[in-house]
Parts: structure tokens; C-alpha cells; sequence
């Protein structure tokens, strides 16, 4: 795999390599395609059915109305955000710097 | 009590005979855990005071002549990515090093609601990618039988917890084989019931469609046991099915009749053969006992694996997108979105998640989609039409559950495509969505070997029943790993 198409791959799954991951990673993930490749030798019609899932799957609904939690259950969601204000989850600026966006 | 090997049934037993406790059997395993987890590193956190607490209330309980559920005072180890309200649940990943669950996962609610003690969470794979034990963030676990060996994974804390009687059962979860190799590397039952019989609610996702929770055991017995607590249809897991899981006593377990397959594609010329000679002698085992072996054929086997490292890794990729510094993990500094995305991301997960996320990007990129993902989705269909096609002449299917013994620590570690090869006989039964048990089948060079065996959806009973008969005749799962104290 070429450095350019590594770097593509990177960008899209948001990683960052560090020198010693650029060392080893890129040949290591080559192999694993090289391995996988092994569906191509497979002769499948275009339309063969495919399997997603085990089991058939319904989508569960429910009403979209508000429901109480109780105090220590707010508590442990509002505590498991990385960063807060206040109660809130606090996000970076989507746009430009810090300073713009606000 | 002796408890490196105590069963689920022995300790229930010995609390009803008023031989022992649950505080003292609570207080037994904590001695070993003292003695042997800093060796081992099966346990990421054990819940001490929670475990003893909870020991007493349901000593309590029984002294004041209360009927009591089935599980009472019997403590269980859980894999960490398994939510259990109020404490950490890691993944075995460093992005995830401080996240507190707000909730319990379904099988907690239930084997709280049976009276089961929830002692510590267990080591992992990171994210459950791993084949040995040795990608998790909390060091490498270490196998019971021989500490320089790999335990196999990605449960690995949860199998040695249970082989090194650290705790009489574990809950763990099987992607490709993440219960059964590691099962079968460290000598303990290990079993993933059918895709969709217990509820992933508050399973830490790898591969939805292929994650299924199971149990560690040293007997068929605790395992139905335990099945039968966290099996069931759970709204809030659309996979989830309503399917009876009533299991039959399986004392005096019969298996005269029974049809057994043994699958040509599994049993190849190049194979280690002394796993191939202990698997025969198991099967012998089983027609000894008026079982009835029947060559079978599962022709797509040898797409299966190329189709695993697929699928698992496009569902990985989608699945572990959530991981972003902003509803989860410790953010690293970054001006922009864009910056903590990537800071966080790539300072906090380990190697071979990031090998899985970008192989899962690459198989999902424009252009190649057709080639990897929507070829490997048309095998699977082909690898569950061979099962379906075999057990329209077969009862249960009976293989290896992994191609060797336990391997030295860090032999495969950069080697991935050599480590995923130990996932060969175990993968095709995820994408089926069968149930797979492997059992102790004996000893190479000292290590355990497993036998695997593969059951029709939702016939858990047949392998249970199968495997009862087998530990009946055997005595591979009463041996011990000397690590007694």
C-alpha cells in the first residue's frame, strides 16, 4: 500500500500515525488485504444473496415524549462527559479558532 | 472448601448444607485473587467491599429462611466491556480509562435479579481485538497453566479468572472465537450461545452483528446455569429474541442416536496432529456412547476467516467512530474539532484497533465496497447455507476449537495475519449465528486442548446435553493447573 492512499485512510478514520506506526503499520495492514483478497478467487454472481444479519431484525419504537430520570442516573450521564460547562458537554469550535466560532 | 476448581453447583450446595458462606466463599476468592492476580493480571479491579456486602446480605437472607434466587451469593466475573452502573468499564482501551457507566447491561440486571455477586472486571483485548490477551491498555494476562504463555482472547481475564479459581464463572463475549480459543488455550468450558439469545444491551460494541455474550465454566452444568439467568428477549436489543431457553436437568446426560458431524474442512492433513489426536479421541468418547459420526461438508470454510476479517473490522471502524474525545474518551488538547478528533483518537487507542479501523475504512472506501464488503456479506450467506445444508443430516457439528495450544507471549504480536489464523475453526460459527461450546479435551506439551462443538440456532440444549455426557467420561475439566495455595 502507497503512502498517499495510507494518509487517505488516515484522514477518514481520524487517525494520526506516529514515525514508528508509519514504520510498521502500513505493511502490516497490506498483508491483511493481501489475505482478504482471497474472496476475490470466489466465483459469486453479482446478485448472490447477502447476510447481513443473523436474525431478523425489527426496529423497536417507543413514544417521543421526555421521560424523568432519577438524580444519580443524571449525575453518572452528565459525569461521563470528557469535558463539561456546568452541566453541559462542552464542544470544541466546529469552524476555525476557538475565538471566531464564539 | 478447595475452591480452584469449585463449580457453581458444589458452592450452592455447600451454602445449602451450611458447610460455607458467602461471605467466606467471597472471602476464599479474594485470598486467591491477593495470592495470584498480581501474576496473572486477570482482574483490572476487583469490587471488594461491594462483593463482601453483598455476600453478607444474602447470607442474611438464607439464615433468616428467605427462598432465594438460584444465583444467591454466588459471585461472577465480568469482561470490562460489560456496563455495570457506577463503576468503570474500559474495553481494555485507554480512551475509555475513566468512563463510568450510567447503567447496567441487561445480563447484569438479570444475574443481580438471580442473586449473583458481581466481584471485578477482567482484562481484555482492547475493544475485544485480540486473539491472546495482549492488546489491552492494562497489561498482558497471563495463561493459568504456564505464565509465559498467551491465555488466548480477546476475554482473556475472564478465562484465566475462571482457570485460575479466581472465581467459579465469568461472563465474556465472542466476536470470532473471543470465549472459545481462549476457553480452549486456558482448559475451561467456554460457550457463545445463538446469535440473538442474550441481549447486547450494555455490551461495549465491536461487530454488531456478530457480538454475543457468553459464559466461562468448568462445567456444562454452570454453563446452562448461567444461560438460563441472561438469556431472553430484551426490548431494548432489537437482535434480541423471544426463544424458550428452558434447560432440562442434564445429569445422566444420554446421547445415544446422536448424530455427529465431523466437517472435512476441518480436520486438513497440514493441522497440528496431536490437536487433531486428542479432538479424535473426544469423538471416540461420544461414539462410545451410541453417537453416530457422520462425515459432513462445509465447502465456503476457507472464505469464511478472509470474510471475518472483513466484516468484523467495517463494523469496528462505524462502531468505534463514537470514540471521539467528545462523548467519550480523555480529550487531548485541540483548538478545533477536526484536532481533537484526531489528538484523541490517535494518542489513545492501541495498535491493532487502529490496524482495524483503517482496514475496516478501506474495505467501506468508494470503490472498493463491492470487492471486500458486499463480497464478504455474500459469502457469509454461503458459510450459513453450509451449516443449514449439514444439519439437515447432523445433530451437532464437532471440530478443534483452535489450531494449536497456547502460543509464548509476544510470538504472534506483530505478525496480524498469523495471529487471526488462530480464529480459523471459530469464525464461521459468528457468522452463522450458531451456538458453540468448546470443552477441555485433554493436554499437548502440558497445555490444554479445546473441542469444539457447533449446535443448530437456538438448540443450545443439544450441546449442553452432548457436553454433560462427555465431562461424564472425562475428568480433563477437573484438572487443575497447580496453582493451588
Amino acid at each position: 500500500m502507497q503512502q498517499e492512499g495510507i494518509d487517505k485512510l488516515c484522514a477518514l478514520s481520524k487517525l494520526e500515525m506516529s514515525e514508528e506506526e508509519r514504520k510498521t503499520l502500513p505493511g502490516q495492514i497490506a498483508s491483511v488485504i493481501e489475505y482478504v483478497n482471497k474472496l476475490q478467487e470466489l466465483d459469486l454472481p453479482a446478485d448472490a444473496p447477502q447476510m447481513a444479519h443473523a436474525v431478523d431484525v425489527v426496529n423497536v419504537w417507543r413514544e417521543d415524549v421526555a421521560v424523568n430520570v432519577s438524580e444519580e442516573d443524571r449525575r453518572l450521564l452528565i459525569d461521563a462527559f470528557p469535558e463539561t460547562v456546568g452541566e453541559l458537554n462542552a464542544v470544541p469550535a466546529v469552524f476555525g479558532n476557538r475565538d471566531e466560532a464564539l | 472448601m478447595n475452591l480452584a476448581k469449585a463449580t457453581v453447583q458444589d458452592l450452592k450446595h455447600a451454602m445449602e448444607a451450611g458447610e460455607t458462606t458467602s461471605v467466606n466463599i467471597v472471602k476464599g476468592y479474594l485470598v486467591r485473587c491477593e495470592e495470584l492476580n498480581g501474576a496473572l493480571n486477570a482482574f483490572i479491579e476487583i469490587y471488594k467491599d461491594e462483593a463482601m456486602a453483598q455476600a453478607r446480605i444474602w447470607d442474611k437472607k438464607r439464615a433468616d429462611g428467605e427462598g432465594l434466587p438460584v444465583l444467591a451469593g454466588i459471585p461472577i466475573a465480568l469482561k470490562d466491556n460489560i456496563l455495570v452502573k457506577g463503576h468503570i468499564a474500559s474495553a481494555g482501551s485507554k480512551i475509555l480509562s475513566e468512563y463510568v457507566a450510567s447503567y447496567d447491561a441487561t445480563v447484569v440486571e438479570r444475574l443481580r435479579k438471580a442473586g449473583a455477586i458481581i466481584f471485578g472486571r477482567t482484562n481484555m483485548d482492547e475493544f475485544a481485538m485480540g486473539s491472546s490477551g495482549e492488546t489491552s491498555a492494562y497489561g498482558v494476562t497471563k495463561n493459568a497453566w504456564n505464565t509465559n504463555k498467551v491465555p488466548g482472547g480477546s476475554s482473556s481475564g475472564s478465562v484465566t479468572a475462571v482457570a485460575a479459581g479466581l472465581v467459579p464463572v465469568a461472563l465474556g463475549s465472542d466476536t470470532g472465537g473471543s470465549i472459545r480459543e481462549p476457553a480452549s488455550l486456558s482448559g475451561v468450558v467456554g460457550f457463545k450461545p445463538t446469535y440473538g439469545r442474550v441481549s447486547r444491551y450494555g455490551l461495549i460494541a465491536l461487530s454488531s452483528s456478530l457480538d454475543q455474550i457468553g459464559t466461562f465454566a468448568h462445567t456444562s452444568e454452570d454453563t446452562a446455569l448461567i444461560m438460563e439467568v441472561i438469556g431472553g428477549r430484551d426490548e431494548r436489543d432489537a437482535t434480541s429474541v423471544e426463544e424458550d431457553l428452558t434447560i432440562p436437568e442434564l445429569v445422566d446426560s444420554e446421547i445415544k442416536g446422536l448424530r455427529v458431524g465431523i466437517p472435512k474442512e476441518y480436520f486438513l492433513n497440514e493441522m497440528d496432529q496431536t490437536v487433531r489426536a486428542r479432538v479424535e479421541e473426544a469423538r471416540d468418547v461420544l461414539v462410545a456412547g451410541g453417537a453416530e459420526v457422520i462425515e459432513i461438508s462445509l465447502p465456503h470454510t476457507e472464505y469464511a476467516l478472509p470474510a471475518y476479517y472483513v466484516i468484523q473490522p467495517c463494523e469496528a471502524s462505524s462502531n468505534l467512530a463514537r470514540f471521539d474525545g467528545i462523548r467519550y474518551g480523555v480529550p487531548e488538547e485541540g483548538t478545533t474539532l477536526e484536532e481533537r478528533y484526531l489528538k484523541t483518537r490517535s494518542a489513545q487507542f492501541g495498535r491493532e484497533v487502529k490496524r482495524r479501523i483503517l482496514l475496516g475504512t478501506y474495505a467501506l472506501s468508494s470503490g472498493y465496497y463491492d470487492a471486500y464488503y458486499k463480497k464478504a456479506l455474500q459469502v457469509r450467506a454461503k458459510v450459513r447455507e453450509d451449516f443449514d445444508n449439514a444439519f439437515k443430516q447432523v445433530d451437532v457439528i464437532l471440530t478443534p476449537t483452535s489450531p494449536s495450544v497456547a502460543w509464548d507471549l509476544g510470538e504472534k504480536f506483530d505478525d496480524p495475519v498469523t495471529m487471526y489464523l488462530a480464529d480459523i475453526y471459530t469464525v464461521s460459527i459468528n457468522l452463522a449465528g450458531l451456538p458453540g461450546i468448546s470443552l477441555p479435551c485433554g493436554f499437548v506439551n502440558d497445555l490444554p486442548v479445546g473441542l469444539q462443538l457447533i449446535g443448530k440456532p437456538f438448540d443450545e440444549y443439544t450441546l449442553f446435553r452432548t457436553s454433560a455426557y462427555y465431562q461424564s467420561k472425562t475428568d480433563w475439566h477437573r484438572q487443575s493447573p497447580g496453582l493451588e495455595m
